[in-house]
């Protein structure tokens, strides 16, 4: 399970900020471990670390953008978008996430979420505190936005996301069907 | 009884959006919307559109529902413009001569998506439509990162297993490479083939890393590695198992005026690498030959016991030659 989040963090690395961060940061790696790095083991949270530092970009934002980098990946999108008919909607369900996440991949443990809902405003309450999946969440929702095509503004205090909708068809959004083109 | 539900035609559509309200004649009075989507034609008639799937059934539709409809079965049918789609589902009789199918997908789900374009809309809450289609995204997607994983550690693992088996001076096998080959070629009950197995000693090495430096006797090393590859064929084996000593698997060569000959010709190739501030006690090479015709049963560490007392006559008889072990 590991290697596959190892694998998302190099990744979003690599696409977002290119090869030479990448190998710069596996340096440091190593170099602070004095050895080869078994496979997919190199890039684990002090990765994200390393790079944030390398960045000068605050840990958070970089946690944040990788949340927001997941939903453009094509067959993470379609995922996510399987769980909503409309943006609304994919903030209302979000507390199926979890159970979701463990239906595909047992070993990952998602922190529960709590929904609550008045009006175009929704708060999402962390039930088990977890600040990088926080951060995650909300990069994922800010990118599930653009996704839907959805006008809304996202804060996040303690263990709460707020997220306040202010146009819900704001912009076309990206396209989505229930069957996937790409085979 | 007055605990009847009556539904009229906009309640049942929204309710079952697959479902069939058909008369015993096969007059359609009412097609669920999504129903509706995928089949068109459907509400000129069953016929044409659907028929039964079940195997060793005649084929008529009609009569299959009915069958399904008064004996409280599963129904099957298949839809006749796309033949690996099989909707099923189940009857009721609600007058005399009318019935309600409510039909489903089942696994053909994701085809019937595809035909005919369904979205979320046309599923009735209640159905794990859309369940069922998002973990079979997820687990494509799991599986591709899976064995792409699966790939890297098997490539991985053949890198690890050839550097474990590599000296990393002369980029030959390592002593446990040679190990391996020779524990393979003396098995008899793979019928192998006869082999030489030649083993080679520098004579004064020590001369070069104590006057030219350790630099000097690796160049070296590395020079006699390249000389062993550009004389043996791609079937055989050169390996170095310590310092100065080397080890040559030769399959298939029994000959031993041959033998005698590729041995003289490394010698004289070696004896050229001599650094010349040596002097008169220049590198040269002594070898043990042993031609192996699996006369007995014997180990590699035993075969290379009596390769080394051939390679030992030869240091003893004068250096820079080869003994042939008998």
């Amino acid at each position: 399970m590991n290697s596959l989040i190892n694998r998302g963090i190099e990744e979003f690395l690599r696409t977002t900020y290119g090869d030479t961060l990448v190998q710069a940061v596996a340096q440091d790696t190593h170099s602070h471990s004095g050895m080869v790095a078994p496979l997919g083991a190199g890039f684990g949270l002090s990765a994200l670390h390393r790079a944030a530092m390398r960045l000068c970009k605050p840990f958070t934002e970089l946690v944040e953008d990788m949340g927001a980098w997941m939903t453009r990946i094509e067959p993470v999108r379609r995922l996510l978008r399987f769980s909503g008919r409309d943006f609304k909607d994919f903030l209302l369900r979000l507390e199926e996430l979890p159970g979701r996440a463990h239906l595909v991949l047992p070993s990952l443990q998602l922190p529960r979420l709590q929904i609550d809902a008045v009006d175009d405003s929704v708060w999402v309450k962390m039930l088990d505190p977890d600040d990088h999946w926080r951060f995650v969440l909300v990069g994922l929702i800010r990118g599930m936005a653009d996704d839907y095509g959805a006008l809304c503004l996202i804060s996040t205090v303690d263990q709460l996301i707020r997220i306040d909708i202010w146009d819900e068809k704001f912009s076309e959004g990206r396209m989505f069907t229930l069957y996937n083109t790409a085979g | 009884m007055t605990n009847q539900a009556i539904l009229c035609e906009v309640a049942l559509a929204k309710l079952l959006p697959m479902h069939l309200f058909l008369t015993d004649q096969g007059r359609i009075l009412s097609i669920g919307p999504t129903l509706s989507k995928l089949l068109p034609m459907l509400s000129n008639g069953l016929h044409g559109v659907l028929a039964n799937a079940r195997a060793g059934q005649k084929p008529e539709p009609l009569e299959a529902i009915r069958k399904a409809v008064d004996k409280q079965t599963r129904l099957f049918l298949r839809v006749q413009q796309s033949a690996d789609l099989v909707l099923r589902g189940h009857g009721v009789r609600v007058a005399p001569d009318r019935m309600l199918v409510n039909l489903g997908f089942g696994i053909g789900l994701h085809h019937a998506v595809r035909i005919a374009d369904l979205d979320d809309a046309d599923f009735a809450p209640s159905e794990l439509a859309m369940e069922l289609l998002f973990l079979q995204e997820a687990n494509r997607g799991v599986l591709t990162e899976l064995s792409r994983f699966n790939q890297q550690l098997a490539s991985a693992r053949e890198v690890a297993l050839l550097e474990a088996q590599t000296d990393p001076l002369t980029a030959l096998g390592n002593r446990r490479a040679l190990e391996t080959v020779l524990a393979r070629a003396l098995r008899s009950d793979l019928k192998q083939r006869p082999f030489a197995l030649m083993h080679m000693d520098l004579d004064h090495f020590k001369q070069v890393n104590d006057r030219l430096g350790h630099k000097a006797g690796d160049d070296l090393l590395q020079a006699v590695g390249q000389v062993l590859r550009n004389h043996i064929r791609r079937e055989d084996v050169a390996a170095r198992i310590g310092g100065d000593e080397f080890v040559m698997v030769l399959r298939g060569m029994t000959c031993q005026t041959a033998l005698a000959h590729l041995a003289d010709r490394i010698i004289c190739v070696i004896q050229d690498l001599s650094p010349p501030e040596l002097g008169d006690l220049g590198v040269s090479a002594s070898m043990g030959i042993i031609i192996w015709t699996h006369v007995k049963e014997e180990t590699p560490m035993g075969l290379l016991e009596l390769a080394d007392a051939a390679l030992y006559q030869s240091k003893r008889t004068g250096r820079g030659r080869a003994t042939f072990w008998t």
